[in-house]
């Protein structure tokens, strides 16, 4: 390789960041010029984002104008095909639209299931008429998803499940039940594995349907964690009718399917561990504002107290240092296997090493926030105490699911073993 | 900031990986430490031929221009081998003072020597009973009619006892504000005695004495006195730097106990088979994943504007590389068993290089107090 091959390269280099210097200031003055300057107030308490929906909520009309002119721009769904609703940049320009938006402290203009994990599962295993049905849905906010994996004998063991799905004509007949199904009864639509043959070894007679929550035969029951309140749901299926077309991968191929999501669920999950993602960002969702300086920090020198500027409590000092190194170097593992891989490729299996740390630093950012709070973060209701102090324990116990949900520590610490380290 | 190697990049570290799969054998390494010189002579010299003694130098001074960044990949080699150089004492501490704040003529005189491979400078910062806050230096340079004169007592100085010459710091004057002050002296020079030391990784240091030094006011480095915030700059780099040796050691010991799982055999299997290692396996991994991005972002970062931004990614990188190293040698063994622990099975070794490494410009916990303090609490 010469000089005249490092020119080459060179130049066009020097192309690419002009075009994409364009890009920015096109992209910035649109941001500052018709986004309602309300949305860098920072995301209002209590709202996790704009979800959307059949039945969509917002925190109010500026939010709803925010996802209507972000649909309009691409911005939604900013990497995916046009032709699919999203916007068709590339990850350059998506990476800059995401820059730009965090300049303004905007929200993402919409977020969940559907745009993290069942919307990328499809572009990748999906048919065409799938995906042209389902993801510009998707991208517009217009259809809500959730997840149909675990049931109440297959946790861990996934592939054990046995929802019956049995093939009748132009449909499938649904009967069985989930559970842990997340935002069930606020959703539309749920992605979810059956088994369609229960003769076969267990991984081989599974498949992946699209089940419209609406459809007669569906029902749903919200379970109440111990954290007071919960997300999670069961769903049950009787005599759900499921039209064929609705198969992703094919009869009893769903398997390969579950997998490839349960990688952008990982990588959601992760992501919203260390900063804002699609899932809605853990800071954001459960931290008090306190400006732009450290959290845990000021937090701490309102409870414990300061000497000078510093914490007074040397040890938990030191314990928020951890955490919030552990985050930021969290956060550059992430940013540095995503740099690392080819582009367009699933996640792999370094995500179960990010989920796994990612959560496990959110139990100890709980748990060191229950901590700062002492004696004040033992009330659940009534007079005396104020709403941090009663929102952080409800944190604290939630947090404890974190090393469950979306697959358990354990068994990420498998998928690492055997995928990775081939053990 | 994109972390990813670039392609120039790249091509370095093939360059250095192939030297080190030669060179940089453990029977080498062994060697080297009972035989420094010899050592200097079969590992020093080649790197030195091969240009990548001056990867962070100036062009201007004779080095290659390539940036911290370019150095780390030499760095990680040197750890995964456990290779004892000069790197840390003269390239990265004492060249990069001299390239900072040395005079027109200390650079002339020194810098394409060092970047030749060609001689060992000393960095007398240390000193006994010290720990990791370096603010009240009890070594003195007084004033003393042109010049001054310089007492006092150094310790743990990397390479001390093959280097030619020294760069000393103290506190300048008498005066309890006084600041810092370097200066350049020849090992030779009247009033100093170098006092061998071994470290417990099996490094060459040396304690050394000061006894009314005369320094000569043209072996002054930049303003005495005024020196605090370059000797921080370079203090920065050079732990950056250790932090990258260290993901390389952390990197082959995970390796060799990776390599170990699948080829030691106990009731009949595998022992990698088992969850109970496999799992540890898998953190062990973790560990690694995550200290290597941060060595990556600090470096990345030495050459901005932002200074507080650098400092606490060098922090970030010194802390997490500390506590991890440790995690991953202690594993290592346990997961070697009983061969782990021997002198003659290389494994057993990175613990000793994990324990240096941590102790040496700031522990974990020094640098998570910095990184409060530099985020305000």
């Amino acid at each position: 390789m010469g000089r005249s091959w490092y020119q080459a390269r060179f130049q066009l280099v020097i192309e690419m960041a002009s075009n994409l210097a364009t890009f920015r200031q096109e992209i910035r003055s649109w941001l500052e010029n018709e986004v309602p300057v309300s949305l860098r107030a920072g995301t209002p308490r209590g709202y996790a984002g704009n979800l959307g929906g059949r039945n969509p909520v917002f925190a109010d009309d500026d939010h709803r104008r925010w996802l209507e002119l972000a649909i309009e721009k691409g911005l939604t769904a900013p990497t995916w095909p046009r032709e699919y609703g999203g916007g068709g940049y590339t990850s350059a320009e998506a990476k800059i639209v995401d820059e730009e938006m965090r300049r303004l402290n905007l929200p993402l203009p919409l977020i969940g299931t559907g745009l993290a994990m069942i919307g990328p599962a499809l572009l990748e295993c999906g048919t065409e008429a799938q995906k042209l049905e389902h993801l510009p849905r998707i991208a517009r906010g217009e259809i809500r998803w959730c997840q149909g994996y675990s049931e109440p004998s297959a946790g861990s063991d996934l592939a054990s499940l046995r929802t019956r799905a049995i093939v009748d004509g132009t449909h499938l007949v649904v009967n069985g039940q989930k559970v842990w199904t997340s935002y069930a009864d606020k959703s539309d639509f749920v992605f979810a594995l059956v088994r369609t043959n229960p003769d076969v070894p267990k991984h081989d007679g599974i498949s992946f349907l699209l089940i419209d929550l609406a459809s007669p035969g569906v029902a749903v029951r919200p379970i109440l964690l111990i954290s007071g309140e919960s997300p999670f749901c069961e769903t049950f299926f009787d005599d759900v009718r499921v039209p064929v077309a609705n198969v992703v991968g094919g009869i009893d191929k769903g398997w390969s399917v579950a997998k490839v999501l349960l990688g952008y669920e990982r990588k959601a999950v992760s992501e919203s561990m260390t900063s804002r993602s699609l899932l809605g960002g853990a800071p954001a969702r459960s931290a008090i504002r306190r400006g732009g300086a450290s959290q845990l920090g000021e937090m701490a020198k309102e409870y414990v107290g300061s000497a000078g500027s510093a914490v007074k409590d040397a040890r938990i000092r030191d314990e928020i240092a951890q955490v919030e190194m552990t985050a930021r170097g969290l956060a550059l593992a992430t940013q540095f296997f995503a740099q690392s891989e080819k582009a367009g490729r699933a996640p792999g299996p370094e995500g179960s090493a990010l989920k796994l740390a990612g959560t496990e630093l959110n139990q100890r950012r709980q748990a060191l926030r229950m901590q700062i709070l002492g004696p004040s973060g033992l009330g659940w209701s009534g007079e005396g105490f104020s709403e941090e102090d009663l929102t952080v324990p409800r944190n604290w116990l939630r947090s404890r699911a974190n090393s469950i949900e979306g697959g358990t520590s354990e068994i990420q610490l498998n998928i690492v073993a055997k995928r990775i380290l081939n053990l | 900031m994109n972390l990813a190697y670039t392609d120039e990049e790249r091509m370095l570290d093939e360059l250095v990986q192939g030297f080190a799969n030669t060179e940089l054998t453990f029977e080498r390494m062994r060697e080297s430490r009972e035989k420094p010189a010899a050592g200097l002579e079969s590992i020093w010299r080649k790197l030195a031929e091969l240009g990548l003694l001056g990867i962070d130098f100036d062009v201007a001074d004779g080095g290659l221009g390539l940036g911290l960044s370019s150095l780390m990949i030499v760095q990680e080699a040197l750890g995964a081998a456990l290779a004892s150089t000069p790197m840390l004492s003269t390239i990265l501490l004492s060249g990069q003072l001299l390239r900072e704040v040395g005079t027109t003529t200390q650079k002339a005189d020194w810098l394409p020597r060092i970047i030749a491979g060609e001689t060992v400078l000393g960095f007398a910062h240390f000193e006994p009973g010290m720990r990791f806050d370096w603010s009240g230096l009890n070594t003195i340079l007084s004033p003393s009619g042109d010049g001054y004169r310089l007492n006092g007592t150094k310790s743990l100085v990397l390479d001390g006892s093959l280097s030619e010459a020294f760069l000393v710091t103290g506190t300048v004057g008498a005066a309890s504000n006084a600041g810092i002050g370097a200066a350049l002296i020849h090992a030779s020079a009247k009033g100093i005695a170098v006092k061998p030391q071994r470290l417990l990784d099996g490094r060459h240091a040396a304690l050394v004495e000061f006894s009314d030094v005369a320094v000569a006011k043209s072996a002054m480095l930049g303003q005495p006195g005024e020196l605090n915030t370059a000797l921080e700059s370079v203090l920065d780099r050079a732990t950056l730097a250790l932090s990258a040796e260290m993901v390389g050691g952390m990197q082959r010991a995970f390796d060799m106990t990776v390599a170990y799982l699948r080829e030691r055999e106990q009731f009949g299997v595998k022992i990698g088979t088992f969850q109970a290692l496999q799992h540890r396996a898998a953190r062990m991994f973790i560990s690694l994943s995550v200290a290597r991005p941060t060595v990556r972002a600090a470096a990345l970062a030495a050459g901005g504007d932002d200074r507080v931004a650098f400092r606490k990614l060098v922090s970030l990188s010194k802390a997490i590389c500390s506590d991890n190293y440790i995690h991953i040698a202690n594993e290592a063994i346990q997961m070697h068993g009983g061969i782990g622990m021997t002198e003659e099975f290389p494994v057993g070794h990175y613990l000793r290089a994990a324990k240096v490494g941590e102790m040496l410009f700031g522990d974990a916990a020094w640098h998570r107090a910095r990184w409060a303090g530099l985020s305000g609490y």
